[in-house]
């Protein structure tokens, strides 16, 4: 593909951008050599390898100083698989061509960027964490306008975000969403916000639409068994499905954005997102040999998810030391659901800071540091013992139950620290980076990274049950955006 | 491992350098996509190429944007730049052009990617035949929005002054 990029990019005026990452980390424990499960806890040491190329072919190229029409295509491919380095092995089937548009600027004397494809608008990333709540659009497929000044950026967007919502259940749910960035004192202090609206009306007789199945309940859907009591309830074979009765949807997201810097801080971002989620479509249920769809809007349509991030990078020895702090806060709340724990009834905090050590402009020493908790708030959704599966709330077993494990808290903590080559010299987010490094973590809940251990207890169980709350790992890895 | 690390430690081969002090008039030009007309690159860049210039026995001269002549108002080509610089009465003993074009890219799994076209003159006025030049794209990654043109160039700073590098040791290489 790269090389396909690189010939492209040589037969007419483009350019290739990317990133990638790729790492080996042999563990030992038993891992699939991630530190933990997810990047809460810091992005370094618990993600995998990763490639993305990108191209951009200048249809009408852009010259400096000149207000002719300029238009560009951009197309990524993206995956996270790389032969040799997980479990994917570098399929291709693992990487998906993730962004296609076209851009066009100075059509009119308005300094606007028209785009049309794949499109997005975000107000930047939190580093440490590698996420990005202030992120609207991303979703969507339409057209763009994207208006740039000196004091103000406004971005505004439509189109459809029907694929990427409801994927093999298309159907169409036009959105509508717009971003505005103000530099209030440029350089030191800018503000932002931007909301994106869903709606995706009833279509009766379309089978991927919204509709509800009747008499269904939370409990039946989360166990799966609406057709089992529904058979139950008939004293016989299973009869008629009732019709479902078409729904239509609406969801949101609205974002927020405050950026400051000056002095050894020299940048803090503050990202706060809300958002109502797209109620799911349908659930299938097979029983008695009959499978059907059992739609389930009114079941999952009062799901919201609130993110707050934060990400402050000091200059505290210049071309010395730096460092960065980070802290996340996510309450994911689903009003449909008081039965069991689930990720849409949780909340997490975290907090991450690294401080990195520049030895030489190129030799620089790195140590990080995160403290997370994740708690489910619809009761027990993890393990802390390998035996733990026969307690329940309030220590009693409960077969029928919907809790899972002991404890409804996830404590984390994490220490890494190694050596990093910066061929480019000094900085956190400089690369290439080649690094070298040393990850521990502690965490409440038993083996709590992937892993290929024998969960259960049955008497069978010939591999046994380990307890382990520690979890090491020696890292070779480099880093590279080009 | 250790050997490899010992060897590591090995003295680099000197760089080439002016067998004696030479002056060079620099203009380090910015020329983002939608400024008209081009202005100077900042200050952290040049003075960045100017360091690695007096590495090699070069005594830059910086030449201010004040003083910039009629090629440097629009669209012209960076030879037309360097020709006016090469042209200038008193010119020193060698001039130095830095055409230097940031052009905003994407944002790239999390990053501000910009591509930094530039383009290298270095002329002896004495003898223009003997110039060389070199035209190239580096990229440039930031981490943050408000970083614009001037954080990119400056960004590209040290691969700009890698080719530098190789610029100046070919136009000694010739003399």
């Amino acid at each position: 593909m790269i090389a396909l990029f690189a010939a492209a990019a040589l037969a007419q005026s483009a350019d290739v951008a990317g990133y990638a990452r790729i790492m080996t980390r042999p563990d030992f424990a038993g891992g699939d050599g991630k530190l933990g499960y997810w990047n809460l806890y810091g992005r370094l040491l618990n993600e995998g390898p990763y490639a993305a190329v990108e191209l951009r072919v200048d249809a009408l190229e852009r010259e400096p100083g000149s207000d002719d029409v300029w238009t560009d295509l951009h197309l990524r491919v993206e995956g996270g698989s790389v032969t040799n380095a997980d479990l994917g092995n570098g399929a291709l089937s693992l990487f998906r061509l993730s962004q296609l548009y076209t851009q066009a600027g100075n059509l009119t004397r308005a300094p606007i960027v028209w785009r049309i494809g794949t499109l997005e608008s975000t107000f930047g990333d939190l580093g440490l964490y590698d996420l990005r709540p202030a992120q609207l659009l991303f979703d969507t497929i339409g057209g763009q306008a994207t208006l740039q000044t000196r004091p103000v950026d406004v971005i505004v967007g439509v189109g459809d975000a029907g694929y990427a919502l409801k994927g093999g259940r298309y159907n169409t749910v036009p959105t509508a969403g717009a971003t505005a960035r103000v530099r209030v004192v440029p350089g030191h202090l800018e503000l932002g916000g931007g909301a994106q609206a869903y709606y995706e009306p009833a279509v009766a007789g379309n089978r991927n639409a919204q509709y509800q199945t009747p008499g269904m309940t939370y409990e039946d859907f989360v166990r799966g068994e609406y057709l089992q009591g529904l058979a139950e309830a008939n004293n016989a074979v299973l009869g008629d499905i009732p019709d479902p009765d078409a729904r239509s949807a609406a969801s949101y997201k609205l974002v927020g954005y405050l950026g400051a810097g000056g002095g050894p801080l020299r940048w803090n971002n503050l990202f706060v997102s809300y958002q109502r989620l797209h109620p799911q479509t349908a659930t299938v249920e097979t029983f008695d040999g009959v499978t059907a769809d059992l739609y389930v809007h009114d079941l999952t349509d009062e799901r919201t998810v609130l993110i707050v991030g934060d990400e402050a990078q000091l200059r505290v020895v210049p071309d010395r030391l730096d460092v960065v702090l980070a802290g996340l806060l996510g309450v994911h709340e689903d009003g449909d659901n008081d039965l069991s724990p689930s990720d849409f009834d949780r909340r997490y905090t975290s907090l991450v800071g690294r401080a990195q050590l520049y030895a030489t402009p190129v030799v620089h020493l790195l140590a990080e540091s995160s403290y997370a908790t994740e708690t489910s708030t619809n009761g027990n959704a993890y393990r802390e013992h390998y035996d733990s599966i026969f307690q329940g709330t309030d220590g009693v077993q409960d077969a029928r139950g919907l809790e899972f494990g002991d404890s409804d808290t996830r404590t984390t903590w994490q220490g890494k620290g190694g050596v990093v080559l910066n061929p480019l010299g000094p900085g956190v987010y400089v690369r290439p980076s080649l690094r070298l490094l040393y990850g521990a973590q502690w965490s409440s809940q038993n083996n709590a990274f992937g892993n290929s251990f024998v969960a259960d207890l049955d008497q069978y169980n010939t591999f046994g049950n380990v307890e382990r709350h520690w979890h090491h790992v020696l890292a070779l890895e480099s880093e590279i955006w080009f | 491992m250790v050997l490899i690390a010992l060897w590591g430690c090995a003295p680099k081969a000197p760089a080439v350098s002016a067998s004696a002090p030479l002056t060079v008039d620099v203009a380090w030009v910015a020329a983002p996509m939608g400024e008209v007309p081009p202005r100077e690159a900042p200050a952290a860049l040049a003075d960045a190429m100017e360091k690695q210039l007096r590495s090699r026995n070069l005594q830059p001269h910086r030449v201010p944007a004040a003083e910039w002549g009629v090629p440097f108002d629009a669209r012209d080509l960076p030879e037309q730049r360097a020709g006016w610089l090469v042209a200038r009465p008193g010119a020193a003993d060698a001039v130095l052009l830095a055409d230097l074009s940031p052009r905003y890219f994407g944002f790239v799994n999390g990053r501000y990617r910009w591509t930094v076209t530039a383009e290298l003159w270095l002329v002896d006025p004495d003898d223009p035949t003997h110039a060389v030049t070199d035209r190239f794209e580096v990229p440039a990654y930031l981490t943050w929005d408000h970083e614009r043109d001037d954080a990119a160039l400056v960004a590209a700073a040290p691969l700009v002054g890698r080719h530098l590098d190789d610029l100046v040791e070919d136009w000694l290489g010739g003399r």
